[in-house]
């Protein structure tokens, strides 16, 4: 190894990354160069140095701060829109969604819409926050454990199927992939102590869990749109079933999301 | 029909909460280091520093590691929110990779190091460092991670890393040798 190739590796010296037969030619030829001796030491003053001045203690209260964020965070869901009321229609029509969807023009649709009225309450009605916190430890546990889709498929023919001889309801499978959320599967899940279906979507990066299962009235409540956690979550009816879609995308799109599933 | 099962064991907010914050936080101090030295001022690097630290919460559960290797797994994530909050304003810092990294090293830094404006000097001299090779300073000096460490959570070759590196350490030289003229 010549002057300029130890030159070179002095840096990874310095970071115990060389192999064992290069850092021993290094140590020889620092025993007989003046110039590398020098910048060996240079470049061990620096390390010193850094590692001395370049710290700063974690603030005061900063451990406090990201605690109370993180339990902030964990509380209870969070009702951030509902309906206004007699928004009730006694038939659901597959081809025309009940309620404009306020997720094209954002939440400020919604107030100009009047359809759903934005109400800012500390918390969702009890049976909806219940629900809701089901849906997001499920939504969270299957991310967490990795366990998604018990039938992978993008394909709707194969994942309706899939539910026949488990479930005593069919689920209403629709891909989404040309409009951006392709269907990447299906599972079971539990949920207000039954088993319901779980559908699987996915938007770029973000998973979008829908769980279905049949409604228990024919009366058809709005949509009603929920956050917990970072989390959204989109509740409504849809060919007789409860369907609520939960995922880390944001709101418009989410929304347009369940929107796009009721339109099929 | 077969039977289904519903989970055996409900999931638990709190308690996941205080296993999460139980691995996490020996590594905070790392963290702190590497959010302040991406971040323009401190406000911006608590910022950088929740964000990951409720990405981290999230993804907990995916993470199968010991406290150890929690330390590069939450770097990965700081960084991460980093980069993702800058990404409408990234800045356009031009890295010559390419030309020669010889530098004159008999300049020796031992005697600025001594001065009474020693910390400020070498942070004022840090903060002229394109953030690309800053990080990597932090990363091994501060956070004490490999190179390998370094690879996986930036994506870069180790070889870059390295030549990275040696970069840093003499551009930051070269710096501070130009503050004592
Ligand atoms: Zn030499």
């Amino acid at each position: 190894m010549n002057h300029d190739q130890v030159q070179a590796r002095l840096s990874a010296m310095l970071d115990h990354a060389l192999p064992a037969a290069e850092a021993a030619e290094i140590t020889l030829h620092l025993a007989t160069c003046a110039e590398c001796q020098h910048a060996w030491a240079a470049q061990q003053a620096l390390q010193t140095w850094i590692k001395r001045d370049a710290v700063q203690a974690v603030p005061a209260g900063l451990v406090q701060q990201l605690s109370q964020h993180l339990a902030q965070q964990t509380a209870a869901p969070v009702l951030i829109a509902a309906p206004a009321p007699a928004t009730v229609s006694e038939k659901p029509t597959r081809t025309r969604p009940l309620w404009l969807w306020p997720g094209f023009a954002g939440l400020g649709g919604v107030l100009a819409g009047g359809l759903l009225t934005l109400l800012l309450l500390p918390r969702a009605p009890e049976a909806q926050t219940q629900i809701a916190q089901e849906v997001f430890a499920s939504h969270i546990r299957a991310l967490q454990a990795g366990h998604l889709s018990d039938v992978v498929s993008t394909d709707q023919h194969t994942v309706k199927p899939w539910f026949a001889g488990k479930l005593d309801f069919s689920p209403p499978v629709h891909d989404l992939a040309a409009e951006g959320f392709p269907l990447i599967g299906g599972r079971l899940d539990y949920l207000q102590q039954r088993p319901v279906a779980a559908l699987v979507y996915r938007h770029q990066l973000h998973v979008i869990n829908v769980f279905v299962w049949p409604a228990s009235t024919t009366h058809q409540p709005a949509p009603r749109l929920l956050q917990q956690q970072g989390y959204q979550m989109v509740a409504w009816q849809q060919e007789g079933m409860n369907c609520w879609a939960v995922s880390d995308l944001n709101t418009p799109e989410l929304q347009k999301f369940a929107s796009l599933l009721q339109q099929h | 029909m077969k039977p289904f099962m519903p989970p055996s064991a409900p999931f638990n907010a709190a308690e996941q909460t205080a296993r999460f914050e139980q691995l996490a936080l020996p590594h905070l101090h790392s963290a702190w280091q590497l959010a302040r030295w991406l971040a323009r001022n401190d406000a911006q690097a608590q910022e950088v520093v929740q964000e990951a630290w409720l990405r981290a919460w999230r993804y907990f559960g995916g993470f199968s590691g010991t406290v150890e290797d929690a330390r590069a797994w939450l770097l990965a994530i700081v960084r991460n929110a980093f980069y993702d909050s800058l990404a409408a304003q990234r800045p356009n810092d031009v890295l010559d990779e390419e030309g020669s990294e010889a530098i004159d090293w008999t300049f020796n830094p031992e005697q600025l190091a001594e001065r009474a404006d020693a910390k400020r000097m070498l942070e004022a001299a840090l903060r002229l460092l394109p953030v690309a090779y800053r990080e990597m300073l932090v990363l091994r000096e501060l956070a004490g991670c490999s190179y390998e460490e370094i690879a996986n959570m930036t994506g870069l070759p180790p070889g870059t890393v390295m030549s990275r590196l040696a970069r840093a350490r003499a551009q930051l030289a070269q710096i501070l040798q130009g503050t004592t003229r």
